[in-house]
């Protein structure tokens, strides 16, 4: 695909793009579910910057937050609450503005693919029909509409054909890919994407992930790429931020990242992975323990029980986020006390 | 440690069950017109003639994508699926479906699931969970296992007969018009449950005299210590990984000689997953335990299994051992997978992805099934000829009629 009428409209290509004009910045948020016996805190103290034409992962093992996070943004939260913080989006406070107009930016502005989005395709409608909805609703059916259709469709691998079929005609790939079309088709400035690649194959996920690089890159995408698998994180994004127990504890470029992790939980977690092309076979690391509780976290780092490298201080304050510098430049935090300059001498027997 | 009689004779490479031929098809529920004309009749080939040894003592993995007839199989060796055709050998005796079955049920081999959610009762403790795998088995005419339920039979009997007398202290308390009295009767009834319920829930000694011991010894073998904590807790009390290793305590207890885990740790953390992994590996070493070990995840074979049968629509593509399969795949699809597997290194990029998407199994492609997504050589019998699984290595078999060894 040569010309790109979608990507037209917004074309900045350069190769220091990034990191320099924030599209979504979050500041400070507390997010909880309000249960029985307390509240669950899903997202504690969370402060992030999107900047545009970038892909971030949101990295963490299940239950820490991710897709609460996203549904936040969104503003599409389903029994939990916003109990502070500040999230802008263009200068627009997400936080505090009406519905109305919220539902005037999602899908247009700000988008979501779904965890598990394939089963959100209606099973009485044609697929052309889920198109057609779409544009309608937002006002977009124009007479180019018809040529953008055909032409994601194209890009998405999707041939034209099958346009009149029946979402449950398609195998699951095909349906995400279909369903990443319908996000397109709107051209949002930001898109959430919620694993989606995890209910698939690992060839079809290979398949799929190669599209989206591509697709990222001719659409000029701001992409917040929800996962929990880092092998998908170093294929795909250009910053990570890696979330624990509703906090993120470490931020910053991918390939820094993995490299030299800063944080003990971001290391664990790098080694845990499994290598298929190491020549050797080796014997694989885990993280003793499990996540903690979110109801009614105490004020400690929530990581510290299962931290081979935890202090009495651990378990007794919670850490404050930390800039490190690298050389590259880009902006790098991490939550640990082992960086911080009163109480890193604690820890010098390590 | 649990007593076992283990076999001192065992080498490794002796098979222990030999599947031959294997075939399940699943009639496929057709529209009215098929109804009426038998004739007609479509099948699901989940497995489509597979034939594979799992030798004593080994780690033998199984992968493949999604609907190529893993976990069929699997259900076939625990008995919860006939065969269509195929038949077994156990230890190198020839047996029939109809024979191993017994074998099955006499506990020769035991299942761990995918989903550790729902496979334990929530209704009951972890421990009792795994006992009741005994109990289910009839393996409980040892004297000390008796005991043990005995006295947690007492235990309940106690809190009965305690909330029995509570009850009537309140009825008591409640037909005194004086008020001291009604006062004194409830605090005696509420301190007297209170009690009780202390003394049969939380009093160690109690706990100690109800644990069975060998399950306390196997929760402390997978990795669950402080083990009578844990006996004392109900599945929805520890995470999903802890359920997990209760799950492979309550297979292992039956002392089996064959187990069979169907991607046990697929649902779990990679924090968590290969901590599982270390421990059915180190209780297959202690218990001389074979393990077929279905997975679609190929690097935790990787790092886990011994030998291992790569599955493609219900047809074994490629088989051999881990080492010479991943550093010298044959067959274009187990190439494909190595290379679609994201590594964790960034920048590094996959080649060679097949296009296309695994193809129906009620009407599987003639000729070689995976010929569609090929994308290396296209000879016109890869369309027409199924390829034969033959040996090209010593213990490497292929089923591919221009491996990759020949281009
Ligand atoms: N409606 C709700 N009510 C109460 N608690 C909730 C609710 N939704 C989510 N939670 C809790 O909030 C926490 C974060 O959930 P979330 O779905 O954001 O996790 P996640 O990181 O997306 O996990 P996964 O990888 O499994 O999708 C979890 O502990 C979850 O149990
Ligand atoms: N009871 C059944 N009736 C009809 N078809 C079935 C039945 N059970 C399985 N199948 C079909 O048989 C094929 C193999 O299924 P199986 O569950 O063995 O796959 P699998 O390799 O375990 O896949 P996964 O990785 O998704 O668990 C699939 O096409 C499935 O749809
Ligand atoms: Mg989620
Ligand atoms: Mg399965």
């Amino acid at each position: 695909m040569t010309s790109s009428i979608l990507s037209s409209a917004r074309k900045t290509q350069s190769n220091d793009r990034y990191y320099n004009k924030a599209l979504l910045e979050i500041k400070n948020l507390i997010v909880e579910y309000p249960v029985k016996e307390g509240n669950v805190r899903a997202i504690d103290d969370v402060s992030l910057t999107l900047y545009r034409g970038e892909v971030l992962g949101l990295v963490g093992e299940s239950g820490c937050g991710k897709s609460s996070l996203g549904f936040t943004i969104l503003k599409l939260l389903k029994g939990g609450v916003i109990r502070s913080g500040e999230i802008s989006f263009n200068d627009i406070n997400l936080v505090t503005i009406p519905e109305g107009e919220m539902q005037l930016l999602r899908g247009p502005e700000l988008s979501m693919i779904f965890q598990a989005s394939q089963n959100a395709l209606n099973p009485l409608q044609k697929v052309l029909n889920h198109f057609i909805d779409t544009l309608k609703t937002h006002y977009r059916w124009n007479d180019e509409s018809w040529q953008k259709i055909l032409e994601l469709l194209n890009r998405l691998e999707i041939p034209e054909s099958r346009l009149e079929d029946y979402p449950f005609q398609f195998s699951g790939g095909m349906q995400q890919r279909i369903v990443i079309a319908l996000t397109l088709i709107l051209n949002p400035k930001l898109i959430i994407a919620d694993e989606p690649t995890t209910a698939l194959d690992v060839l079809v996920q290979a398949r799929l992930l190669e599209i989206l690089k591509e697709i990222i890159k001719e659409y000029d995408l701001t992409v917040l790429y929800i996962t929990h698998d880092l092998g998908i994180v170093a294929e795909i994004t250009n910053r990570v931020a890696i979330m624990y127990a509703g906090q993120i504890l470490e931020i910053g470029d991918t390939q820094t990242i993995f490299q030299n992790a800063a944080h003990p939980y971001t290391r664990a977690l790098i080694e845990a992975i499994p290598n298929v092309k190491d020549e050797e076979k080796k014997l694989l690391s885990f993280i003793p323990g499990h996540p903690p509780d979110l109801r009614n976290p105490p004020l400690i780092c929530c990581f510290a029980d299962r931290c081979s490298y935890s202090q009495d201080i651990c378990h007794s304050k919670k850490p404050q986020s930390i800039n490190l510098n690298f050389e590259n430049g880009v902006q790098h935090k991490v939550k640990c006390f082992i960086y911080d300059d009163r109480y890193g001498h604690l820890f010098d027997q390590k | 440690m649990i007593k076992l009689e283990p076999e001192l004779n065992i080498q490794s490479g002796t098979p222990l069950l030999e599947i031959i031929n294997l075939k399940k098809y699943f009639p496929v529920e057709g529209g009215i017109i098929q109804r009426i004309l038998p004739t007609q009749k479509d099948y699901v080939h989940a497995i489509d003639d597979i034939s594979f040894t799992i030798n004593r003592g080994e780690i033998f993995c199984l992968v493949g994508e999604s609907g190529c007839g893993k976990t069929t199989t699997a259900n076939i060796l625990v008995g919860l699926e006939e065969p269509t055709a195929g038949s077994f050998k156990w230890k190198d005796n020839l047996i029939s479906y109809q024979d191993l079955k017994p074998k099955i049920k006499d506990i020769k081999s035991q299942i761990v699931f995918q989903n550790p959610y729902s496979a334990l009762s929530p209704r009951m403790r972890l421990g009792d969970s795994v006992l009741h795998s005994l109990i289910i088995h009839n393996r409980v005419q040892d004297k000390i296992t008796l005991k043990r339920l005995k006295n947690a039979f007492k235990s309940e009997i106690i809190l009965f007969i305690s909330a029995l007398f509570s009850i009537f202290l309140f009825i008591i308390s409640f037909m005194l018009d004086a008020s001291s009295g009604f006062l004194i009767a409830i605090t005696a009834a509420l301190l007297f449950t209170l009690a009780s319920g202390i003394y049969v829930n939380y009093s160690l000694i109690q706990k100690k005299k109800i644990a069975d011991p060998r399950v306390l010894d196997l929760f402390t073998e997978v990795g669950l210590s402080p083990a009578l904590q844990y006996y004392f807790k109900y599945p929805h009390e520890v995470s999903g990984g802890e359920r997990q290793r209760a799950n492979i305590a309550r297979a292992i207890i039956l002392n089996p000689e064959l187990l069979i885990a169907d991607e046990p740790t697929s649902m779990l953390d990679v924090s968590l997953r290969a901590g599982i992994l270390d421990s059915l590996k180190s209780l297959q070493e202690t218990h001389n335990i074979s393990i077929l070990f279905i997975t679609h995840d190929l690097a935790t074979a990787r790092h886990f299994g011994d030998r291992i049968s790569v599955m493609y629509v219900g047809k074994v593509a490629e088989m051999g051992s881990i080492d010479s399969i991943f550093k010298n795949p044959l067959h274009p699809y187990t190439k494909a997978l190595i290379e679609a597997i994201p590594t964790p290194i960034p920048g590094d990029k996959a080649y060679n992805l097949p296009k296309g998407e695994v193809p129906d199994a009620v009407h599987p492609p003639p000729g070689c099934r995976y010929h569609p997504r090929c994308t290396y050589a296209k000879f016109p019998y890869c369309e027409t000829e199924e390829p034969e699984l033959r040996e090209l290595f010593p213990n490497h078999y292929v089923a591919c009629h221009f491996p990759l060894n020949s281009i």
